[in-house]
């Protein structure tokens, strides 16, 4: 049970980060592609967010408490979510345009490596609770 | 030989006398010396200016010689006699391009890149590489205008793919926020939050389609890559076809 609530514990905490991530990673794109609005909200959230997860009434809130099996579906599916924006996103051959460095396009890299990372801490995590709870 | 006579003797000192003044006269016109020796010591030559006394260190200045630029001359990227490429006068860019030469207006100097670097070549105006002869479309004054237009429409379609993929990032991200509110509901309150799903799922659909749209434009942009590089193979084969047949004068 122990093992359970920590993992509970871990899985907040790499959801909060997964949002983080992503919205940085989108402001960043947005920055570079010279949509300087769009980019600052991105921000303004993504800072949001890690000033929630750091603050941690949120992650206290989750704390000691067992995960319900329903919950394993919206976590399943963000991991979907993240693996289809990566295909969706990620081009190699892109780094470059007409000669010079494209920046939008190393941003892209750089944004998805560190959502596929995380996504796949957030799915071993899963899968330990859900053997936990088994 | 103590007995020779007198007379003998006053007849030989006689024709020597004669002859001192005698051969000089008759082999004068065959055994010349030089005048300039003559006038000289030791054989040395004459300046030109008599009253000219050179300083020492001070030299005259050596003209050198002015490169002369012609039709079918052909350098490479490195040569430093090759003329200037001057960005505010020259087509295209440092990779394909043309300008007009300022030492000549009559010349062009025509550039292109390959595996092996930047190649560049003097044309006249009227050349065949630049004007493309019986095929406009085949020469440097069209094809380098195109590829500027191509880069232009690819600049403008990269922006397009850029802005549509932005927007379904940030719908996904939205459907992702869904989904972890829901989940942290899930956990507090139990499924009824589980309706979270569909907020999360409309945010997906739509980012869905600007896909769609992102990929539009990406298929556009590999076309026009497609006839980049088909421009840009033209510029390289005019340029070598300007080598063979260009006259070099």
């Amino acid at each position: 049970m122990q093992a359970e609530k920590a993992s509970s514990h871990r899985l907040i905490i790499l959801l909060f980060a997964i949002l983080i991530w992503f919205g940085l990673g989108s402001a960043a794109f947005s920055f570079s592609l010279g949509k300087a609005s769009a980019g600052a909200i991105e921000l303004i959230i993504s800072l949001a967010l890690a000033a929630a997860m750091i603050e941690g009434r949120i992650v206290r809130l989750l704390e000691g408490r067992p995960l319900r099996w329903e919950s394993i579906l919206p976590f399943s599916l963000i991991a979907v979510v993240v693996v289809y924006d990566a295909i969706q996103s990620l081009r190699f051959n892109q780094t470059t345009l007409l000669g010079a460095i494209y920046v939008p396009g190393l941003i892209s890299i750089v944004r998805v490596a560190g959502l596929l990372l995380l996504t796949a801490a957030l799915l071993w995590e899963l899968g330990r609770l859900i053997l936990a709870k088994a | 030989m103590g007995s020779k006579s007198p007379k003998l003797r006053n007849r030989l000192a006689v024709l020597l006398a004669i002859s001192l003044f005698a051969c000089p006269l008759a082999l004068g016109s065959t055994l010349s010396v030089h005048p300039a020796g003559a006038a000289t010591p030791f054989q040395t030559v004459r300046p030109q200016r008599p009253n000219f006394t050179p300083a020492v260190g001070d030299f005259e200045p050596i003209p050198t010689a002015i490169p002369t630029l012609f039709p079918g001359q052909y350098f490479e990227g490195g040569d430093a006699s090759r003329p200037i490429v001057d960005e505010d006068v020259m087509e295209g860019d440092r990779q394909f391009g043309f300008q007009r030469l300022s030492e000549n207006p009559e010349l062009y100097m025509v550039w292109m890149t390959d595996q092996d670097g930047t190649h560049y070549m003097i044309v006249g105006s009227d050349s065949d590489v630049l004007t493309g002869g019986n095929d406009p479309e085949s020469g440097f004054l069209f094809l380098a205008r195109e590829r500027k237009r191509i880069h232009a429409d690819i600049a403008t379609t990269v922006d397009n793919r850029d802005a549509y993929l932005s927007s379904a990032t940030d719908l996904r991200w939205g459907a992702i926020v869904a989904l972890g509110a829901t989940a942290v509901c899930t956990f507090l309150a139990g499924p009824l939050c589980l309706v979270g799903l569909g907020l999360a799922g409309g945010a997906y659909w739509a980012s869905r389609s600007q896909d769609t749209n992102a990929q539009v434009q990406q298929n556009i942009l590999e076309a026009l890559q497609d006839q980049l590089s088909d421009v840009e193979g033209d510029l390289q084969f005019g340029f070598r076809i300007g080598q063979a047949t260009e006259p070099q004068s």
